[in-house]
């Protein structure tokens, strides 16, 4: 009788530890943050502040924050610039890319609010009006300050979100 | 089309045609194992009367080609033919008597692996593409150009094999008797030179015996070069090797339909084993290796460059043909035993594996079996010489910079074009899908496929059982224990590479729904591609090429003739 | 000896990516310092794998995934053959497998970009292939054998006699320790976006194994450095550790300087050098020996 449930115990000290691993790896947040830009059309000045950023200057690669080319593996989609009626689909097409858990920062006058042009034809007043938009981050041109702030926010949100999934989980 | 009109020729003569085959294969496979068992062995035809008899048929062989020259209008090679079969009837006539030398038929461990393999596609050939006679003729003169061991009987069958080509080429249709043409010009030049090196070594040597000349060899090394030139040359010039590639091969092999299949096996072949045999003379020291070896190169150098930058995937075949078989040459060329080994395991591989990839092509949808055949043909030339450490060791220790340089460079583009292509193939299968393998039907692709599989997997048992005999043969012995090792983990490599590559087409894929872009592949401006393409320095790049091989050729060519003319000299 | 050989390849294929992702961090690092700032932590790239693998935790790959899988197969294996001392050449040969498979990968992703990226990957291991094959020819005329084993323990220290396929070396086939294989790209123009690199249609998780797929590579690169410095001798050890974090600056340096050049340039400029550096290097050394 001993022996069995010795036998049992070592299953699941076995298990156990491997599960205790793979749920230690999945809980292991590192810091990582990956940023997808997308520019509509304008005047480029936000565009050009957010290359500030990743500039020697403002440098956001120090606080791990990475730029990709692919919205599929970004956590934050950062978007500059006037959408119009015709890249509204493009805009559309890129959100439905985004995995789930990603915040949305719009950045810049013309694309918080439409700013100069928000009565122009074609323009619409907005990224809001396409997307859910997570963080605003104002100016014209959206200071390098600004722009690293809102990013830095839409971490937080993220981290303390996940943080609030697992709890909820490990309640279950 | 043609695949259908395949289907029913075979479908007509089908009973005799898979008896022919069959007999075919069984009797090369029974030749290489009787060779086993019983060990080395030569059939001496005698003396006297029978190689005047020989001499005769070769020379009727060689008017039946002048006939067709004339015919169709090649009147430089009809010329080139006439001064081959005079020369050759005078000197058989004047100098046959002088001659001791027996007219041998000996089979060896290189003529029983090249019988076995040769018969056994032979075999598959005749089942594929439903021509009886021609692929037997065809694959009997490549067997007995193999056995031969005496020069005229080895151009006899030389002359057999032009004269089957040929008529090869007629019977793929009216417009290519033009083809034809050219391809019999073309032989006939290479006899030419083979003729010249039977009439060299009967003067000098008195002797036309391989054996006999190999012997030489080890006493006056740089003479024996003399006759081997010549007939070295023959071989190169069937072989496909620079200057005269793009003028032959880039015309006949691709626009020709299953003759090229053929040819693929027995004339490119022939060249190239003709070579194989005159090895033991060549050497880094003497002209004839030097030639072989830079010239070996070049072509490799120049054929992968091409390949790289063609969009027709039949001329990247036979340019790839050409390029495999300037390294065969090189190997020749360089005579030590690791090099010659590798020769002789290239031109094994790639004997299985060309058919196969040129059949595949016909086909609209993919099969398991090309893809390994690319596969294989993509790591072969790296898994025979680079991957052995004696093969690149022999290479390095030729102290030929450019002939490293030339290696290095080639490989790296060869597979360059195979993996580009492969990508496209395996892409296709994922857009079009892909059943899995049926393993009831079988059909002389999937026999082919079989056969590519046990070589891969029997590398290390072929090159010990078969290859390195020969070696010992002609160098004393050798240890095989390393090359065992060596050859096992290489030969693991290919399995595997191949088994992982080919896996997921041979459980069959389902085309994927996604959107295909309007813009297809043949004409996008990949930079690579496009910087080879249109840079000038490309076309530099061949000019110096074409420039180099003729100078080597015509370099090596003359300082043998002075060679020559001295010896004969003194002799007189 | 066999234990000896067992111990490696299995200290390779436990700290190879972890060493590999480092060796990354570091040249990222010394390229950031060198433009001015501080640049992203050494374990950055693992960080960011991690995270990429967490995120891409429930997706299915199809056929790309299976090759992809296959190319780290074939890295490890080059690796674990180095490592157990055979010979150069199948090293060299595997490293050119796992490349083409990656490159079959991403042609059946399926994208007209990754199809560029794909081209691209190749023409860079064409540029590469030649230099590796002059390093291992260099290290045989040198050192007398092809064999991992003969050239780190058995032989004198092979940099200075060879210092010119070694500087060949850095330039060419460690073009591939500049970027990481999530943006394989020399852009075509200074202003293009990285958008054409071969890991763009993959999903997450194809791309982490794919990057940690190039991390093992970057292993055996910086092992073959090592080996230009291995005697056998313990006290070169740290020399040729120093050597490899030398060899991190350098390919800062060297990304930094050639920001508007294109592919097409640089993959000439990287042919022409290992074939003038490599070559004249080679002949020196026939003399010699």
């Amino acid at each position: 009788m001993s022996f069995k449930i010795k036998r049992d115990k070592k299953k699941n000290a076995g298990l156990s530890v491997a599960s205790a691993g793979i749920r230690t790896f999945h809980n292991f947040r590192p810091e990582s943050l990956w940023v997808f830009h997308y520019d509509g059309s304008g005047c480029d000045g936000c565009n050009a502040e957010y290359l500030a950023c990743l500039s020697p200057a403002w440098d956001i690669e120090r606080l791990a924050v990475r730029n990709t080319g692919n919205p599929a593996y970004a956590d934050i989609l950062l978007v500059t610039g006037l959408i119009t009626e015709n890249s509204a689909d493009e805009l559309l097409q890129i959100y439905e890319q985004l995995p789930e858990g990603s915040k949305v920062v719009s950045a810049g006058a013309c694309a918080c609010t439409g700013g100069l042009f928000s009565e122009c034809e074609g323009i619409m007043a907005g990224v809001d009006s396409l997307i859910p938009v997570d963080i605003y981050a104002a100016g014209c041109a959206a200071r390098p300050e600004a722009l690293i702030d809102a990013i830095l926010m839409a971490k937080d949100e993220i981290v303390s979100e996940t943080e609030n999934r697992e709890e909820a989980v490990d309640d279950e | 089309m043609e695949s259908v009109n395949i289907a029913e020729r075979s479908d007509n003569k089908s009973t005799s045609l898979s008896a022919l085959s069959a007999l075919l294969a069984l009797a090369s496979v029974a030749l290489a194992v009787f060779h086993g068992i019983k060990g080395d062995m030569s059939v001496a035809l005698g003396n006297g009367a029978v190689s005047y008899a020989i001499g005769a048929l070769a020379a009727l062989a060689g008017v039946v080609l002048i006939i067709n020259s004339i015919k169709n209008k090649k009147y430089m090679s009809a010329v080139f033919g006439i001064v081959q079969v005079t020369g050759f009837a005078c000197f058989v006539v004047l100098c046959g008597g002088k001659l001791d030398c027996m007219a041998t038929l000996s089979v060896d461990h290189l003529a029983s692996t090249m019988i076995a393999v040769t018969g056994l596609m032979g075999a598959i050939v005749m089942w594929r593409t439903g021509m009886g006679i021609t692929v037997l003729v065809s694959v009997l003169g490549v067997d007995g150009l193999v056995l031969s061991d005496d020069l005229m009987l080895m151009y006899l069958f030389w002359n057999i094999l032009a004269v089957s080509s040929y008529a090869l080429i007629k019977r793929d249709g009216k417009h290519n008797e033009e083809m034809a043409g050219k391809m019999l010009s073309y032989n006939v030049c290479a006899g030419l030179g083979f003729v010249v090196g039977i009439v060299v070594s009967g003067i000098v040597f008195e002797t036309v015996d391989i054996s006999a000349i190999n012997l030489i060899e080890t006493v006056y090394s740089d003479l024996v070069a003399v006759p081997a030139i010549f007939i070295v040359l023959a071989g190169m010039i069937r072989a496909m090797q620079m200057p005269f590639q793009g003028w032959f091969a880039t015309e006949y092999l691709t626009s020709a339909g299953v003759g090229s299949l053929i040819q693929a096996i027995t004339m490119v072949n022939s060249g190239v084993l003709v070579v194989i045999k005159m090895a033991p003379t060549m050497g880094i020291s003497n002209f004839a290796g030097l030639m072989a070896i830079i010239v070996g190169a070049v072509t490799f150098f120049i054929s992968s460059l091409n390949a790289v930058t063609e969009t027709n995937v039949r001329k990247m075949l036979t340019e790839s043909t050409a390029a495999t078989m300037g390294l065969i040459i090189v190997c020749a060329g360089i005579g030590t035993s690791e090099s010659i080994w590798a020769a002789i395991m290239l031109l094994v591989f790639h004997t299985v594996a060309k058919p196969l990839i040129l059949a595949g092509t016909e086909y609209p949808k993919l099969r398991t079996d090309m893809v390994m055949a690319v596969i294989v043909m993509m790591i072969a030339p790296f898994a025979i010489v680079l991957l052995r450490r004696e093969s690149m060791g022999s290479i390095a220790d030729t102290g030929n910079i450019i002939l490293i340089i030339m290696i290095c460079f080639s490989g790296a583009m060869a597979v360059f074009y195979w993996t580009k292509w492969l990508g496209r193939l395996i892409a296709e299968a994922i857009t079009d899908g892909i059943e899995p393998i049926k393993l009831k039907e079988f059909n002389p692709m999937k026999a082919n496929a079989w056969l590519l599989i046990l070589l891969i997997v029997g590398f290390p048992v072929i090159s010990r059982y078969m290859v390195v005999p020969y070696m010992e043969g002609l160098f004393g012995g050798m240890s095989a224990a390393a090359n065992l090792t060596d050859s096992i983990l290489g030969s693991v490599v290919i399995a595997l590479a191949v088994a992982l590559a080919a896996y997921p087409i041979y459980k069959g894929i389902r085309p994927e729904e996604q959107e295909t872009s309007a813009e297809d592949d043949e004409d996008q401006e990949h930079d690579v591609r496009e910087m080879i393409m249109q840079s000038t320095i490309t076309i530099k790049i061949r000019m110096i090429c074409g420039i180099v091989s003729i100078g080597m050729i015509v370099i090596c060519v003359g300082f043998i003739i002075v060679n020559l003319i001295g010896l004969l000299g003194g002799v007189v | 000896m066999i234990f000896k050989m067992i111990i490696s390849v299995a200290a390779f294929i436990i700290l190879g990516p972890f060493i590999g992702g480092m060796m990354t961090g570091i040249c990222n690092k010394a390229s950031a310092r060198i433009q001015g700032r501080n640049g992203a932590d050494i374990f950055q790239p693992i960080s960011d794998t991690v995270a990429l693998l967490q995120k891409g935790r429930n997706e299915n790959s199809g056929v790309q995934g299976y090759y992809v899988k296959v190319s780290l197969f074939f890295n490890i294996l080059a690796g674990s053959l180095f490592f157990a001392g055979s010979d150069m050449l199948i090293t060299i040969s595997c490293l050119g497998l796992g490349i083409v498979f990656m490159v079959i990968a991403a042609y059946t992703s399926g994208t007209y970009y990754a199809g560029i990226g794909a081209e691209r990957l190749i023409g860079e291991m064409v540029a590469a292939a030649p230099m590796m094959f002059m390093v291992a020819i260099g290290f045989y005329v040198y050192c007398g054998s092809f064999d991992v084993r003969d050239v780190a323990f058995n032989s004198p220290v092979a940099f200075l006699p060879l210092i010119g396929i070694f500087a060949g070396f850095i330039t060419v086939p460690c073009s591939k320790l500049r970027k990481s294989s999530f943006e394989y790209r020399m852009p075509h123009s200074m202003y293009q976006r990285d958008m054409d690199s071969i890991s763009d249609a993959f999903n997450k998780r194809d791309a982490a194994i794919c990057e940690i797929a190039s991390w093992y590579e970057k292993t055996v690169l910086f092992a073959f450095v090592f080996l230009f410095f291995a005697n056998g001798k313990i006290w070169m050890i740290p020399v040729g550790i120093v050597a490899c974090l030398i060899v991190c600056g350098i390919q800062g340096i060297l990304e930094n300087i050639s920001p508007g050049l294109s592919r097409r340039r640089a993959l000439k400029i990287s042919w022409v050098t290992a074939l003038i550096i490599g070559v004249v290097n080679l002949v020196l050394v026939y003399i010699i020996m």
